[in-house]
């Protein structure tokens, strides 16, 4: 008993020795793939109950962990840089990753548009949460960046209504990056049977009709069969809610590794 | 026949751990989703600038309630013939690492990317530890309550 308590001590101290030894080498090891994830400064809709806008911790925080998980390294941006705020509470992977892979020590650093350099980037995120509607969606330089790495052979990925906040996006030879592309965003016919902004009224626009309006082929519940099916047209991915956010990041990655172009 | 009987506990063992991992899973990704604690530690440590109290009070919640799950799969692993034996718990420990880790042991770029992170270390040492530590204290309750056991008169 006490031969084997001793085994197994000396066991776990290899294991803490090795992991311990190898840790420097492998954080110096330069990141080959990188991820941009855009996040909103924007905490409330500007109303006079403060109706809650922020960043959708459960469609932010899962593709964070798919994307570490897999290699990459992520990076934060919002408009103004620096903190963001999340809704919803960290409960599963979100709480996990929060604690455990450097979250909310990323997230609370994010970087401001001029810190960014496009070339770096393989891909760049946007999830949901009603704040990128109100600044990101109009924000020149974040949107040259989104469209910057795109053309750069980048792949763009959405959740809920983040397909709303890269709906603007322009290409250098003036199209919206959306036109003839089918993206799913969040349904107008959801917005309109909730509260969160009141029925829709209170967002600068509603996702489906910004996307509509931009040229891009809208999939949402009257077009698919299961709504929360992650629909990619060459290097768009999206989706119209966030229980498929995962999958759009890993979807992503398979574009990413898959080296698919246009 | 002792063959088939260690091969049947190391087969227990090994359900052990993925029925460990799998109520961590439960507990962590269900029964815990309305427990306040975590909310109140992010309201009264987190968003007030408290980040290493934040810490310490999240990580040391997480580590009791891997020991809070880890106590019925060490009872079952330390009644395992032999009682008490670390090889039982070995397998055990193995099989829920492997299951918990499993996206990392395939991509071992996740894993060098993860490395970067002083908060994995953190939470690989609870993964790692909590089963062990409330193992050594299921077989030290066991050695003072329990009969003698006739296999350890046979082993040396």
């Amino acid at each position: 008993m006490h031969y084997e308590k001793r085994k197994i001590m000396r066991f776990i101290s290899l294991l803490v020795l090795m992991i311990g030894a190898l840790s420097p080498a492998w954080g110096a090891l330069p990141a080959e793939k990188r991820v941009l994830i855009v996040v909103s400064n924007v905490i409330d809709m500007g109303d006079v109950e403060a109706h809650d806008a922020r960043n959708n911790l459960w469609e932010v925080a899962p593709p964070y962990h798919v994307f570490l998980a897999h290699g990459y390294e992520v990076d934060f941006v919002s408009p103004k840089g620096g903190a963001v705020q999340f809704s919803m509470d960290p409960v599963g992977i979100s709480s996990y990753t929060i604690k455990y892979e450097g979250f909310a020590d990323r997230a609370s650093a994010s970087l401001a548009p001029s810190e960014v350099d496009s070339s770096k980037y393989n891909a760049v995120f946007i999830g949901g949460g009603y704040g990128p509607l109100f600044d990101v969606a109009s924000d020149p330089a974040l949107l040259s960046l989104i469209a910057a790495i795109y053309e750069a052979g980048g792949v763009v990925g959405g959740c809920g209504h983040g397909p709303g906040a890269f709906a603007n996006v322009v290409l250098s030879n003036g199209d919206f990056m959306v036109a003839g592309r089918k993206v799913a965003g969040f349904p107008n016919s959801t917005e309109r049977s909730k509260s969160w902004a009141n029925q829709g009224e209170l967002l600068p626009f509603l996702v489906e009709d910004q996307l509509q309006k931009n040229g891009a082929i809208v999939i949402n519940k009257d077009n698919i069969s299961d709504k929360n099916d992650v629909i990619i047209d060459q290097r768009i991915v999206s989706t119209m809610f966030l229980p498929s956010a995962t999958w759009v990041a890993k979807e992503m990655i398979q574009l990413i590794d898959g080296g698919q172009s246009e | 026949m002792r063959n088939r009987s260690s091969a049947l506990s190391l087969s227990i063992a090994v359900g052990c751990g993925l029925v460990y991992i799998f109520m961590l899973a439960q507990v962590f990704g269900l029964l815990l989703v309305p427990n306040p604690i975590n909310h109140w530690l992010t309201e009264n440590l987190a968003n007030t600038g408290h980040e290493v109290e934040y810490r310490v009070a999240v990580y040391a919640h997480d580590f009791l309630v891997y020991i809070i799950v880890a106590i019925p799969v060490a009872v079952v692993l330390a009644r395992l013939r032999p009682i008490n034996s670390w090889r039982y718990l070995l397998v055990a420990l193995g099989a829920s690492l492997m299951v918990q880790y499993w996206d990392l042991i395939t991509d071992p770029a996740g894993l060098i990317n993860l490395a970067k992170y002083w908060h994995f270390y953190v939470g690989l040492g609870i993964s790692v530890f909590a089963l062990p530590l409330t193992f050594a204290a299921v077989a030290s309750v066991g050695k003072h309550c329990a009969p003698a056991d006739p296999d350890r008169l046979t082993r040396t």
